[in-house]
């Protein structure tokens, strides 16, 4: 309904919430689709935009690949192309050709881009696209590898390059990732909360020796516990406060009267307590999280 | 197997902590709305591509671990992507154990229909659905989604188990 008030005010109101949606890179590709379809259509609607036009077919573009309007894509597609030649055009040929399925032809953009400009960012990541859509996990890890090498600061592809090895279950490679990633940002605590988990589920494999075990235990529980004292009232403080549980239980099998071990502990649930306390549905702590601290508690 | 809920996990990739955790209370909740008879006997995944029809490694030491658990019958159930695009159709595949390998069950998934269109009609009204990443984000917002279910009972539609 939020949506139809907005039409009913005419085009320039469509265009204002495009360009909120540009100005805050927020995805709502249904509605810039819807949109924009409406302000591109309208003849007074694109001259109101002047030069912006074009930003606006682009937007309209790439959210009608995402919600699958190939009608209105080939149309914008086609006038982005008839009028511009260059390397924002080609990445946008290219992305309705990888929406279309035709990752050949995606695949040869991409790679005329490459012989205009090597460097060039665009091309690089969609060339990694365009292997994971061929589920080659391996040439897509190896094409990631080499974009960090040359875009080190470029943290969506690190954290990319993190989650795709650890779909594969090779977590010391995406701990690798993750510890770059902080680097950048010591006290993100998703970064650190994540790698947290990845030593963790390491830690789960079942032919590790003991002392391995162990050992990734401490580390998660290392990771969880200063997520927590970075961040102790953060919205997300619930991941690292039910990773320091697990991990504090998992390190009391080997070390049961280990004193830091039953403090982390103890931490940790009430950490989990006064957050849940604080935040969630009552019977949701009574139900559940109360029971699974109980059960998960290092204290025996 | 008769399912009466489900609880949606995770959409930024599984780890063991959160899944540890998360399967725990899911079990617990499960006990708390069906009985202590109830419990965890299965596991649901979708896969990233369209025709990607393989049952995941994940998803089978998931499977594997639940069926252990449990000692009775388990499954595993994948939704079909390529299926979506039917509307009549459930696009919902079980699988079952045999050894450490998931094959496709012969019966195939029975849907109570009502079922379905409850909660078609909730997602349609914008009701929003709670996974436990999301829950994780913040923990007001909860998994077990009761909103959905209140929202159905103020439009006064019947409330009718699903069963599978």
């Amino acid at each position: 309904e939020e949506l139809r008030r907005v039409e009913r005010r005419g085009t320039e109101a469509m265009a204002a919430v495009l360009k909120q949606l540009r100005s805050r890179r927020v995805r709502q590709p249904a509605v810039a689709a819807r949109l924009g379809q409406r302000v591109l259509a309208s003849a007074g609607g694109r001259r109101g935009l002047g030069d912006e036009v074009w930003t606006v077919r682009e937007q309209t573009l790439i959210a009608a690949l995402d919600v699958d309007e190939a009608a209105l894509a080939r149309e914008c597609e086609a006038a982005v192309v008839a009028r511009f030649e260059g390397a924002r055009a080609k990445r946008l040929e290219g992305l309705a050709a990888e929406a279309r399925g035709d990752l050949d032809a995606a695949s040869a953009t991409y790679a005329g881009m490459l012989e205009t400009n090597a460097a060039n960012a665009a091309a690089l990541k969609r060339e990694i696209c365009v292997l994971k859509a061929k589920r080659d996990v391996q040439g897509a890890v190896e094409k990631l590898t080499a974009y960090v090498g040359k875009y080190q600061s470029d943290r969506y592809a690190w954290q990319e390059l993190a989650e795709t090895y650890a779909g594969a279950g090779l977590y010391h490679e995406a701990i690798f990732c993750y510890e770059e990633l902080v680097l950048f940002e010591p006290t993100a605590t998703r970064y650190l909360c994540r790698i947290g988990e990845l030593h963790y589920t390491a830690g789960r494999d079942a032919g590790l020796s003991n002392a391995k075990k162990l050992d990734a235990f401490l580390t998660a529980r290392k990771y969880f516990a200063h997520c927590l004292h970075l961040a102790p009232d953060a919205d997300g403080a619930s991941r690292p406060g039910f990773g320091l549980v697990l991990a504090t239980n998992a390190v009391a099998e080997y070390k049961p009267d280990d004193e830091l071990n039953l403090a982390l502990a103890a931490t940790a649930a009430a950490r989990l307590k006064s957050l849940y306390k604080a935040k969630a549905a009552p019977n949701l702590v009574t139900t559940a999280v109360a029971p699974f601290v109980a059960n998960h508690t290092a204290s025996r | 197997i008769t399912i009466v809920d489900v609880v949606p996990l995770f959409h930024n990739g599984t780890l063991a902590p959160m899944l540890e955790a998360a399967a725990y209370m899911a079990d617990k909740y499960a006990k708390a709305i069906a009985g202590d008879g109830a419990a965890v006997v299965g596991y649901y995944f979708a896969n990233e591509h369209v025709d990607d029809d393989a049952v995941p490694v994940q998803a089978a030491t998931i499977g594997s671990t639940i069926a252990q658990a449990l000692s009775a019958p388990a499954c595993v159930v994948k939704i079909a992507n390529a299926k979506l695009r039917d509307p009549g159709d459930s696009a919902l595949v079980a699988y079952e154990p045999s050894g450490p390998v998931w094959t496709r069950c012969d019966s195939p998934i029975k849907l109570k229909p009502s079922a379905a269109n409850l909660f078609l009609d909730a997602l349609d009204a914008d009701v929003p659905i709670v996974d436990f990443d999301l829950h994780l984000d913040d923990v007001a917002y909860d998994w077990r989604n009761p909103h959905i279910a209140d929202w159905v009972s103020e439009h006064n539609i019947a409330k009718s188990p699903s069963s599978f």
